[in-house]
């Protein structure tokens, strides 16, 4: 039984790691992000990226990376500061079809990827197979750490369900203007919110 | 009160003892899974080939993904600390093993070498030998040179040019500077665009790794230099796994050191076989474990104890644990990565111990995950489990996380098997050709 709210249990629990989230529809994807943000720890600081092989995009993303890639007197000598880009949890969404281009960087990424405190690759499911095959050693680090947005219940507990918050951050909407589909409309998500509010009211889950 | 995984506390303490993503540790330590003797004859294989030819042993290891190279050879070199001075480089320390290239290689490999001569460092300031400093000087001034480093008016400091941006550097303490030059020039290396790269050429990183090898060789009380290249199997590149493998092979036979290396498993097998086999020999293949069968009774010792490391002793039923070692395929990452699974999963159900139904749930998730095979492969999956051979074309099969086994040979010939998280794949795709048969 999968829920976002797992997820982020294994997110704040590893606090490392590789976790994938696969996602058909983006009203699906929301409303787990949604779920995601409400449920993760404090102290787990996302920041978002859209991964697609455009020079400037990669040159974003490697900027990023970069930040987990300190050579050890780089870092004895100045450690990263708790609100450095290291220290954040990442949110990489992989732009569809970039697989071929964009798996293979990533794979040689995988240890900053991984380093504490983790990144949550969001990929399109029908990329999956692509991605695996063009970033298999990514993938291997992923391993079971892996969600389907599409197939995920919507049961949140009663705290998650205090803090869901009626919109994603901008920046996180920004990066979902430029995947395919269509981003529920606020009055859509503001609908959903109340009949997840109104589910809990009733169940006491 | 007697741990429980249901306890968050106890929970943690458990995770904390296991991380798929590191080779493991020797000892107990926060963060790794413990090293566990995985039995066979591995390392003292690889011992044989190294101690066979002294200071020129070439040896190739691969494996599948997450079998265990890292650790062994972790092991190997911790094993051999008292006979031979082993540098263990680490190509995905700080850089992209696919876009390296050869010079890349070469500067990670010399990289590891400088921060080797470091441990001897006190000792060597105690005893007056000017030798290493004078190494240090001989190495980072056309180093400086080579990456076009400008030199500041006090010439204290030299600046670079990385990636478009400006790298100041002090030069007050020499061998620290090294260090760091070398790492930054590697990481370069591995991310800029070839137009944008320094003209450091192999030969003369060689020339220098060999300065520092000899230099090495002559303060290690006898001990030989052995150099381990982990990592050199992610190059996944043809081309980039062509330049490291084979073009660049006479720059290793010019190394004054034995030298173990892994390389990627399908560029072993495919096309480049013949190439990669005629510089290096035959790759030494690390074999995934025996695994335990769901009726059996015994459960090879190497899952009980790696449980045991993690404290999940009383915490795992014998049952879930042959579930999990079961279903991994004898691959220890994904051994490890469900035994963190499936904690998680006792926590979240509210059971003391991990119980068959948790381990059941990590293996389906794991299996559904992981099965968008096409008609191709189902075919190829589907011969493979008739006749337990075909390698050469399925080797892009081995890029998926449940694809194909590859176990010890039989009579010269490698014996492949379906994994067991794809057999029900298998299952399907046959009835459904059985099916459409019948329907003919």
């Amino acid at each position: 039984m999968s829920t976002a709210e797992r997820l982020a249990f294994s997110i704040n629990e590893e606090r490392r790691g590789v976790h994938v989230l696969l996602w058909d529809e983006q009203e699906d994807l929301v409303r787990a992000l949604l779920i995601l943000l409400a449920a993760l720890e404090d102290d787990v600081v996302v920041h978002p990226l859209l991964v697609s092989p455009e020079q400037d995009r990669i040159h974003a993303l490697k900027e990023v990376v970069d930040t987990r890639c300190l050579l050890e007197e780089e870092r004895e000598a100045e450690p990263p500061s708790p609100d450095s880009l290291a220290n954040r949890f990442w949110v990489l969404f992989v732009q569809q079809a970039s697989s071929r281009i964009a798996g293979p960087w990533l794979n040689g990424w995988r240890r900053p990827l991984s380093e504490p405190p983790g990144t949550l690759l969001v990929i399109r499911h029908a990329d999956f197979e692509s991605f695996q095959r063009n970033a298999p050693d990514l993938a291997s680090f992923a391993g079971p750490r892996l969600h389907n947005a599409s197939t995920m219940l919507s049961l949140v507990s009663k705290d998650s369900c205090a803090r869901l918050s009626a919109s994603l951050p901008p920046q996180i909407e920004e990066v979902l203007r430029e995947l395919p589909g269509t981003l529920p409309s606020r009055k859509e998500i503001a609908q959903w919110i109340e009949a997840v509010r109104s589910f809990e009211d009733q169940t006491g889950e | 009160m007697p741990a429980s995984l249901s306890n968050l506390q106890d929970l943690r303490t458990a995770l904390g003892q296991l991380n798929a993503e590191r080779p493991a540790s020797a000892g107990p330590r926060e963060g790794y899974t413990q090293y566990e003797p995985r039995g066979g004859d591995f390392l003292r294989r690889l011992d044989l080939e190294v101690s066979a030819r002294q200071k020129d042993a070439r040896v190739l290891v691969t494996g599948q993904i997450g079998v265990g190279k890292s650790s062994e050879l972790l092991r190997f070199s911790q094993n051999q600390s008292r006979r031979r001075e082993t540098i263990f480089c680490d190509l995905e320390k700080e850089e992209h093993p696919d876009r390296c290239g050869a010079t890349g290689v070469f500067l990670t490999v010399l990289r590891d070498c400088w921060s080797k001569t470091l441990h001897y460092q006190s000792r060597v300031q105690r005893s007056g030998d000017r030798g290493l400093s004078e190494l240090c000087h001989e190495i980072l001034i056309p180093l400086i040179d080579s990456l076009k480093g400008q030199y500041t008016q006090d010439k204290r400091k030299v600046v670079f040019r990385f990636g478009g941006m400006d790298y100041p550097l002090l030069l007050e303490d020499r061998h620290r500077a090294l260090a760091i030059i070398l790492g930054k020039a590697a990481q370069h290396e591995a991310v800029s665009q070839p137009s944008d790269r320094f003209g450091l050429v192999p030969d003369t990183l060689v020339h220098l790794v060999n300065r520092v090898l000899r230099w090495i060789g002559g303060h290690g009380a006898g001990r030989v230099p052995l150099l381990i290249v982990d990592h050199v199997d992610k190059i996944r590149d043809v081309g980039a796994a062509e330049d490291v493998l084979v073009k660049a092979a006479p720059h290793w036979n010019r190394i004054e050191a034995s030298i173990i290396m892994t390389a990627p498993y399908e560029h072993t097998l495919g096309d480049l076989r013949n190439s990669v086999e005629s510089r290096w020999g035959r790759p030494l293949m690390l074999y995934p474990l025996v695994t335990p069968d769901l009726a059996g009774v015994s459960i090879p010792p190497i899952y009980l104890n790696l449980g045991k490391n993690a404290g999940l002793e009383r915490l795992i039923r014998p049952e879930s644990l042959r579930i999990l070692a079961h279903y991994s395929g004898g691959i220890l990452r994904t051994f490890v990565q469900f035994l963190v699974q499936a904690c998680k999963e006792a926590h979240l159900a509210g059971h003391d111990q991990i119980e068959p139904s948790d381990a059941k749930d990590v293996v389906h998730v794991h299996e559904t995950a992981y099965q968008d095979y096409g008609a191709a492969n189902l075919e190829l999956l589907d011969r493979i489990a008739d006749t337990g051979a075909g390698l050469g074309e399925a080797a892009t099969l081995l890029r998926s996380p449940i694809g194909i086994l590859v176990g010890e040979p039989d009579r010269g010939e490698q014996r492949l098997r379906v994994h067991p998280l794809a057999q029900a794949a298998v299952e399907r795709y046959r009835l459904k050709k059985s099916k459409a048969v019948g329907v003919r």
